[in-house]
């Protein structure tokens, strides 16, 4: 994911405030750009995965 | 796969409509034998998953179905029949293969919700594995997977799939939710059994079905939070976008499986949070203190079943009514592949745990015979009905404190019973008479009892008479229940 796509995902969610509750909506949408948002925040800890890992070693030991 | 070679006479038998929804091949199937044109959507796919290692292990441990492709002369042999050639014309065929044949087909509607979930594991276990090799599944349907006894298998083969590296997103995910997880998410929260969703709506729950329904507030939870709140919320907000579908890939392939695997992560925890844990049944304590029977008494019903299965070994047995599933096991054990049968899906679900937890050879499935599954799908002719899955393919079927309820509850004349019992068994039936002095009979009558003054044990006998001998009787001692072993006379 790009940072732009997450720009665009987050202008779309704060002010696409149209309701189109009678327009045809394709079921899985509102699930793919859960899963997106959720994918550019983990994606975003992947650098940090090293130190999370050492965390989880030192608490386990 | 240690079938025959192919020959000729696969005829007319060949129903091409099991899988049309995928392109990239088709199903047929002929007799017992299963086999799969790939087409040239499909070769891709095809190469994907006769090179992964991982598809070999889970075929190794039966998790994945066995398959061989068919070399060149029994392909030739094949294509002589015209509805094969015709098939293999319409998916521009590359390639013949046959596949390992499921003793008995089920369908999504017709699984305890135990059952759903272990299906639901099998897909995400696949993807964590393939995409060792960056490999995954292109759908996420329990469509792809039927039990052979309690253990689920993966039949899409042509859903394997060569991921681009740096893709993070897993496209599949909405539909293993709205076909795995909200089913399972409907009935723990709503008792919605898997019959009544997967019946009516072939492609599952969609979130917005569920949220209006449980409000927001349940709604905060996890999973459902993240598998019903979110989905339906965001998707009111979001216009018709386009660029959602558009590949969205990141600049490092070990972050994009890192991030994709953590979806793999998150949809393993809400299914297994979505899944049934404990759940009471009205049947369930059936065998421990609600039954008509004393200790004694039972221990003499198990013995002439028993003895039965000992002297006559039938290879597949029908339990029909199977509650706890006491005689089902006794039928495993004793080395017989079992399809155990009951409404009541707490009770199918624990003999399910148990079959699986034993290894034992029993495909447990929610079905109440007096309303059978039907022939459904496009044309009604995608999945056959389970009568016409199930009629002539057992050499037992097992009909124990069962008559009565169909007798009494239903209102099904006897001769009808006894005929279906006649078309489900080629060999031998074991029928429990309860009579009307009984006091579950009685309950089950409320005073009605003028209905059955004509049934007698005779009567009940010269029903019996016209399609079967009688081998066996046994009285249960003080009991107004009667055992009896039947066999089918040729017709």
């Amino acid at each position: 994911v790009r940072h732009s796509d997450v720009v665009v995902l987050a202008i779309i969610l704060t002010l696409g405030t149209v309701s189109n509750a009678e327009a045809y909506m394709d079921p899985g949408t509102g699930a793919l750009i859960w899963q997106t948002l959720l994918a550019a925040g983990i994606g975003a800890t992947f650098y940090f995965r090293r130190v999370f890992r050492w965390f989880k070693r030192d608490n386990s030991g | 796969v240690s079938s025959p070679p192919l020959i000729t006479p696969i005829g007319d038998t060949f129903p091409t409509q099991a899988s049309f929804r995928d392109p990239a091949g088709a199903v047929l199937i002929a007799g017992d034998r299963v086999f799969r044109i790939v087409g040239a959507a499909g070769r891709d796919s095809w190469a994907a998953f006769s090179t992964s290692r991982g598809i070999r292990e889970f075929e190794a441990t039966g998790k994945v179905i066995a398959t061989r492709p068919l070399d060149d002369a029994a392909a030739a042999v094949a294509r002589a029949t015209p509805a094969v050639d015709e098939a293999y014309r319409a998916v521009d065929g590359q390639l013949l293969i046959e596949h390992e044949h499921i003793g008995f087909p089920s369908y999504p509607y017709e699984w305890a919700p135990e059952m759903l979930g272990a299906a639901g594991m099998l897909t995400l276990e696949m993807n964590h594995r393939l995409l060792d090799e960056g490999c995954g599944l292109k759908d996420a349907t329990p469509y792809n997977i039927m039990f052979r006894g309690a253990a689920p298998v993966f039949l899409d083969v042509l859903s394997c799939e060569r991921r681009v590296p740096t893709d993070p997103l897993w496209l599949a995910e909405a539909q293993f939710q709205r076909t795995f997880v909200l089913p399972l998410l409907a009935h723990r929260h709503l008792g919605i059994g898997l019959h009544q969703t997967f019946l009516t709506h072939r492609d599952g729950v969609e979130p917005d079905e569920l949220y209006r329904v449980l409000g927001w507030r349940r709604c905060l939870r996890p999973p459902l939070f993240g598998c019903v709140m979110m989905p339906t919320l965001l998707s009111r907000k979001a216009a018709a976008t386009t660029t959602l579908y558009e590949r969205h890939t990141m600049s490092n392939a070990e972050k994009a499986s890192f991030v994709l695997r953590a979806s793999y992560e998150r949809a393993g925890r809400a299914l297994r949070r979505a899944s049934p844990q404990g759940r009471a049944s009205q049947w369930a304590g059936y065998m421990h203190g609600t039954n008509n029977y004393r200790p004694d008494q039972f221990a003499q019903k198990e013995q002439f079943v028993d003895a039965a299965l000992a002297s006559h070994t039938p290879r597949r047995v029908l339990d029909i009514g199977c509650n706890t599933g006491h005689f089902s096991l006794l039928a495993a054990r004793r080395g017989a592949s079992v399809v155990a049968i009951d409404y009541d899906d707490v009770v199918v679900g624990q003999v399910w745990t148990r079959a699986q937890a034993e290894g034992l050879d029993i495909l447990p499935l929610v079905v109440d015979l007096s309303r059978p599954t039907p022939p459904t799908g496009w044309r009604n002719r995608e999945a056959s009905s389970f009568l016409d899955r199930a009629a002539g393919r057992f050499d037992l079927v097992l009909m124990l404190a069962v008559v009565h309820h169909l007798l009494v509850t239903e209102r099904v004349p006897l001769d009808d019973i006894v005929t279906l019992a006649s078309e489900l068994s080629r060999n031998l039936v074991i029928v429990e008479f309860v009579s009307p002095e009984d006091s579950m009979f009685k309950t089950l009558a409320r005073g009605r009892d003028a209905l059955y003054q004509g049934l007698t044990r005779e009567a009940f006998e010269l029903a019996c008479q016209r399609r079967f001998d009688i081998l066996r009787t046994e009285h249960t001692d003080g009991t107004h229940r009667w055992l009896y072993l039947l066999q089918r006379r040729a017709a």
